[in-house]
C-alpha cells in the first residue's frame, strides 16, 4: 500500500516567512548602506571653487596686515555648515603665529539690516582677536573668489596669496584642514599658494 | 542569592524551561524597550537637526537641509525594522541583533547630525550598555562588530570624521573596537553573573512549584477525603431519625435545621426557619422551660428536655431534645438533635399501665383478703341479725297477740307465751349482741368501702395534665391498697404533714411510686428474715421547693454493689417470678421526667433504706 505524505503547511509558510525576512533584512542593509555612502558623498561633495586674486586687491576695503599673514574667511551669515569653520577659525586666531583673521559675512543684495544677525555671526565677533566685516552685496566675495561659505584666502605680509580654499575637510564637518592650516600660519612670502576644497553653502543666488 | 539548590531530573527540566521563559521575556521586555528608545532618538535625530541645521542656502534662497531629511528617513529607516521585528518576531535572536545593528547606525548617524563632535562618540558606549540588557553577549558582539565596520570603512575613506585626525594609522579603528570590546567584556561579565543569579531563581522556583505541586496534589487528596467524610457525615445527619438543629437563643429563632424536619415532622425545614416558630409549634406550657434549658446549658453544659411540639397536621409530637451550646458561635446559640419520643411516650405509658395491672395483679389477693375479712364477719352478723330478727319477730308477734287479747284468759295465755319466748330467744343476749354486730357489720362495710376508694384512686384513668395532688392522700391510698404485702411483716407508721400539702403532678403516676416504695420496703423488711416485724415510716412534709415523701424502712439495705444500677430498667435483686426490674426504674421516671422531681435513696446495709421523692411546687 503506498503511503501518502501530507505536506507540512505550518512549516512550509514558516520557511517562506524566514526567507522573506532576509530578502527584508538584506534589502534594509542595502538602503542603509547606500543612503550612509550618499550621506558621505553630499559631506564630501565641495562646492564651487573660487580662484583668489595672487595678490592682495588693491580695490577692497579691507585692511591686509604688512606685519603677518592675513586670513579672510567668508561665510553665508545663515550657512548651518560653517560653524564648523569657525571653530577652526577660533583655532587659528588662538595661534601663536595667528594671522590677522577677518570673517568676512557675504550678505547678498535686497535682503533687510537683520538679515545677517544669527548665532554664526554672534560666535564669529565672539573669537578675540577676529575682526568681523559684512560684506553687502558681496563685492569683497567677489574680489577674493569666495563663491562657498568657508572660502578662506590667506595673504602674505607682502601681499601674495599663501592659501585659497576651505579651513575643514568636509561639509560642516568638525575637523580641520592640516593642509590650510599648515599654510595659513607659515611665513611663506612668494611661495606657491596651496588649494583646497571649500564645504558649505553656496554664496550666490541658484 | 545564588545558593545551589538540588533538583530531580524533572525538576531540573522544569527549572531549565523556567529560565528560557524568563530569558525569553527579559528579550521581549528589552526588545520593547528598544522600540521606544529608538523612536525617541528618532524623534531626537528629527529635533537635532532641526536645531542645528534646518537650512541650506545658495544666496538668499533657503532649501531644506539634507540633515534633516536624513534624520526624518534615515531615523525612519533605522526604527522600522526595530518595530516590525518586535511585533513579528519579539524575543528572537534576529530581532535583538538587528536592534545592535541599528543602535550603531544612530550613533553613527548622531554623529553626523552633530557634525561629528567627538562628545557624541559616546552614544556608542551608551548604546552598548543599553544592548546589555538582553543578557545576551552576542547581541553586544554583533553592536562592536558592525560600529568596529563602520569605523574600518569610513575611517579608510574619510578618517576625519572618525578619529578627527587626517591620517590615522591603519589600525587606529583597532583601538576604537578594543574599547567597545573591552566594555563588552565587562558588560558580559555582568550578564554571566545575571544568567546565574536567574538560573538559581529558575531552580528555587522549580523546587517550589515542584512542592506546590506536591502539596496542591496533598490539598486535593485531602479535599478528596474531605469531601468523602462531608458526604458520609451529610448522609448520616439526613438518614438520623433525629432533627438536628441549631438555635440562636437571642431571638430563639432557628438557625438551621436537618432536612429531615419535614419529613419527620411534617413541617417544612424552611418553615422552621421563621421568626415565630417556636411560639408558633411548642406547647405554650413547654415553651419558656424548653428555653430557659436551652439558656442554663450555655453555663452548666450539655442538658436534654422534652416538650410537645406540634406538627403541621395539627398534631401532637412529644420531643426530646439533647442540646449544648455551640460555642464557636459569636452569640449564644445551641444545638442539639430533636427525637420524637411520642411512640416511646406511647409504650412508656401502655409499659406504665402494665405495671400498674401488674401491681394491681399481685396486689389482687391481698386486697381480696382484705374484703374478705370484713365482708366475713358482715355475712356472720347479717345471719346472726337475722335469726336475732326471727325470735324477735317471734316476740313481737306474741306482743301484738297480747295487745289484740279480748279478755284476761288470753292476754294470760299471749303472757305465758311471752314468757316462755323471753327465755327462749334469750332476749338479754339479743339486746346486748344485735348493737354489736351492726356496729361490727357498719366498721366492715366502712373498711371495704375504704379499701375499695383507695382501689378506685389507685386504678383511676390517668390524668393528661398536670394537676394539684393532695400528697397526704396519694400515700394513704397506696398504703391501703398495698395493705396486705405489708401487715405480716411491718408496721406502717405514718407521719404526714399536717397542711396537706400538694404539688402539681399526676395523681396515680404518684401512687403507683408510693405504693412501689412500700412494696420494696416491705419486702426488703421479709427479706431481712428473722421473723421480727419491721417498721416502715412513711412521711410528708412541705419544704421550700415543693413537697417531701419518704419511706423509710429497717429492712434489709441496698447492697453496694446494686447501688448504681438501681433504677436500670430491667434491674432487679429478687428471684426469677418476683420482680421485674420495672418498679424502680419506672418510678423513678415518673419523679424526674413527669414531674420534674428527684428521687433518691440513702441506705445502710442492713439498716434498712430511705427513699426520698421531692416534688417542685412549679
Amino acid at each position: 500500500m503506498k503511503a501518502t505524505t501530507v505536506p507540512d503547511d505550518s512549516r512550509v509558510r514558516g520557511g517562506r516567512r524566514q526567507g522573506l525576512l532576509r530578502a527584508l533584512l538584506a534589502a534594509w542593509g542595502v538602503a542603509v548602506v547606500g543612503t550612509t555612502t550618499a550621506v558621505w558623498c553630499y559631506k564630501s561633495t565641495p562646492g564651487p571653487a573660487g580662484h583668489a586674486p595672487d595678490h592682495w586687491p588693491a580695490e577692497s576695503r579691507i585692511a591686509r596686515s604688512t606685519t603677518r599673514n592675513s586670513l579672510l574667511v567668508f561665510l553665508h551669515p545663515k550657512c548651518p555648515c560653517s560653524s564648523a569653520t569657525l571653530d577652526e577659525v577660533r583655532r587659528v586666531a588662538g595661534a601663536a603665529e595667528a594671522p590677522a583673521t577677518t570673517v568676512v559675512f557675504v550678505i547678498p543684495e535686497g535682503v533687510d539690516e537683520t538679515w545677517c544677525d544669527g548665532a554664526l555671526f554672534g560666535c564669529a565677533i565672539g573669537i578675540p582677536g577676529v575682526g568681523v566685516f559684512e560684506d553687502r552685496g558681496g563685492r569683497e566675495a567677489a574680489l577674493f573668489g569666495a563663491r562657498t561659505s568657508g572660502h578662506a584666502v590667506a595673504y602674505a605680509p607682502g601681499g601674495s596669496l599663501l592659501f585659497c580654499g576651505g579651513l575643514t575637510t568636509a561639509r560642516g564637518h568638525v575637523g580641520a584642514s592640516a593642509a590650510a592650516l599648515g599654510a595659513i600660519l607659515r611665513d611663506g612670502e612668494g611661495a606657491r599658494p596651496i588649494v583646497a576644497p571649500v564645504f558649505g553653502c553656496s554664496l550666490e543666488d541658484r | 542569592m545564588t545558593g545551589h539548590v538540588a533538583l530531580d531530573r524533572a525538576e531540573e527540566a522544569t527549572s531549565q524551561n523556567l529560565f528560557a521563559a524568563a530569558l525569553h521575556e527579559v528579550h521581549r521586555r528589552c526588545d520593547r524597550m528598544f522600540c521606544v528608545l529608538t523612536v525617541v532618538q528618532w524623534a531626537f535625530a528629527v529635533v537635532l537637526a532641526l536645531a542645528l541645521s534646518p537650512r541650506t542656502w545658495d544666496g538668499r534662497e533657503p532649501s531644506i537641509h539634507v540633515h534633516v531629511w536624513l534624520a526624518t528617513v534615515f531615523g525612519a529607516a533605522l526604527v522600522a525594522p526595530v518595530l516590525v521585528l518586535t511585533r513579528s518576531h519579539g524575543g528572537a535572536p534576529v530581532t535583538r541583533h538587528v536592534a545592535a545593528a541599528v543602535q550603531m547606525l544612530w550613533s553613527a548617524l548622531l554623529v553626523h547630525l552633530t557634525n561629528g563632535r567627538i562628545e557624541t562618540h559616546f552614544h556608542v558606549f551608551g548604546s552598548l550598555a543599553f544592548l546589555a540588557f538582553y543578557r545576551d553577549w552576542r547581541v553586544l558582539l554583533t553592536a562592536t562588530c558592525v560600529m568596529s565596520f563602520e569605523h574600518l570603512v569610513r575611517g579608510s575613506w574619510w578618517p576625519e570624521s572618525v578619529y578627527g585626525i587626517s591620517n590615522p594609522e591603519w589600525w587606529r579603528f583597532l583601538e576604537h573596537a578594543a574599547w567597545a570590546v573591552f566594555e563588552a567584556i565587562v558588560l558580559s561579565n555582568g550578564i554571566q553573573q545575571s544568567l546565574g543569579e536567574m538560573r538559581a531563581a529558575a531552580r528555587r522556583q522549580a523546587s517550589l512549584e515542584s512542592l506546590r505541586a506536591a502539596l496542591e496534589e496533598r490539598v486535593a487528596q485531602r479535599t478528596g477525603q474531605l469531601d468523602t467524610s462531608r458526604e458520609q457525615f451529610r448522609a448520616l445527619v439526613e438518614s438520623l431519625r433525629a432533627v438536628p438543629f441549631e438555635m440562636d437563643l437571642e431571638s430563639t429563632t432557628l438557625r438551621w435545621v436537618g432536612p429531615q424536619a419535614g419529613r419527620l415532622l411534617e413541617t417544612s425545614p424552611a418553615h422552621w426557619l421563621r421568626p415565630r416558630f417556636w411560639d408558633e409549634h411548642v406547647h405554650e406550657v413547654d415553651r419558656e422551660r424548653t428555653i430557659q434549658s436551652f439558656r442554663a446549658c450555655t453555663t452548666k453544659g450539655p442538658g436534654e428536655a422534652e416538650f410537645r411540639f406540634r406538627r403541621g397536621d395539627g398534631s401532637w409530637a412529644t420531643l426530646r431534645c439533647l442540646f449544648a451550646p455551640a460555642k464557636d458561635r459569636p452569640r449564644p446559640t445551641v444545638r442539639g438533635l430533636l427525637l420524637d419520643v411520642t411512640a416511646q411516650h406511647r409504650l412508656e405509658e401502655d409499659l406504665r399501665q402494665a405495671q400498674k395491672l401488674e401491681s394491681v395483679g399481685r396486689l389482687a389477693a391481698g386486697v381480696a383478703h382484705e374484703i374478705n375479712t370484713p365482708t366475713q364477719f358482715i355475712g356472720d352478723n347479717v345471719r346472726f341479725l337475722r335469726e336475732a330478727f326471727a325470735d324477735i319477730d317471734r316476740l313481737i308477734g306474741a306482743a301484738i297477740r297480747l295487745a289484740a287479747a279480748p279478755d284476761d284468759t288470753e292476754r294470760h295465755e299471749a303472757v305465758a307465751t311471752i314468757a316462755g319466748l323471753r327465755d327462749d330467744v334469750d332476749l338479754a343476749y339479743l339486746r346486748a349482741e344485735c348493737p354489736l354486730a351492726l356496729d361490727q357489720s357498719l366498721d366492715g362495710i366502712e373498711r371495704v368501702a375504704r379499701i375499695v376508694h383507695a382501689m378506685r384512686d389507685f386504678a383511676q384513668a390517668d390524668q393528661a395534665e398536670k394537676a394539684a395532688v393532695d400528697v397526704n392522700r396519694v400515700i394513704r391510698s397506696a398504703i391501703t391498697v398495698c395493705r396486705a404485702e405489708w401487715k405480716h411483716v411491718a408496721e406502717v407508721l405514718q407521719c404526714l404533714d399536717a397542711t396537706n400539702p400538694t404539688a402539681p403532678g399526676f395523681a396515680q403516676d404518684l401512687g403507683q411510686v408510693v405504693l412501689n416504695l412500700v412494696v420494696n420496703a416491705a419486702q426488703a423488711i421479709a427479706a431481712k428474715g428473722a421473723g421480727a416485724r419491721g417498721t416502715i415510716q412513711v412521711r410528708s412534709r412541705r419544704v421550700a421547693e415543693g413537697v417531701e415523701i419518704e419511706v423509710e424502712d429497717d429492712g434489709a439495705g441496698i447492697p453496694e454493689s446494686v447501688r448504681p444500677r438501681i433504677f436500670e430498667q430491667f434491674f432487679t435483686t429478687k428471684p426469677v417470678g418476683s420482680g421485674t426490674g420495672q418498679g424502680l426504674a419506672l418510678s423513678h421516671r415518673i419523679v424526674t421526667q413527669k414531674h420534674g422531681g428527684e428521687l433518691s435513696f440513702r441506705s445502710e446495709p442492713g439498716a434498712g433504706a430511705t427513699f426520698t421523692i421531692r416534688l417542685p411546687a412549679n
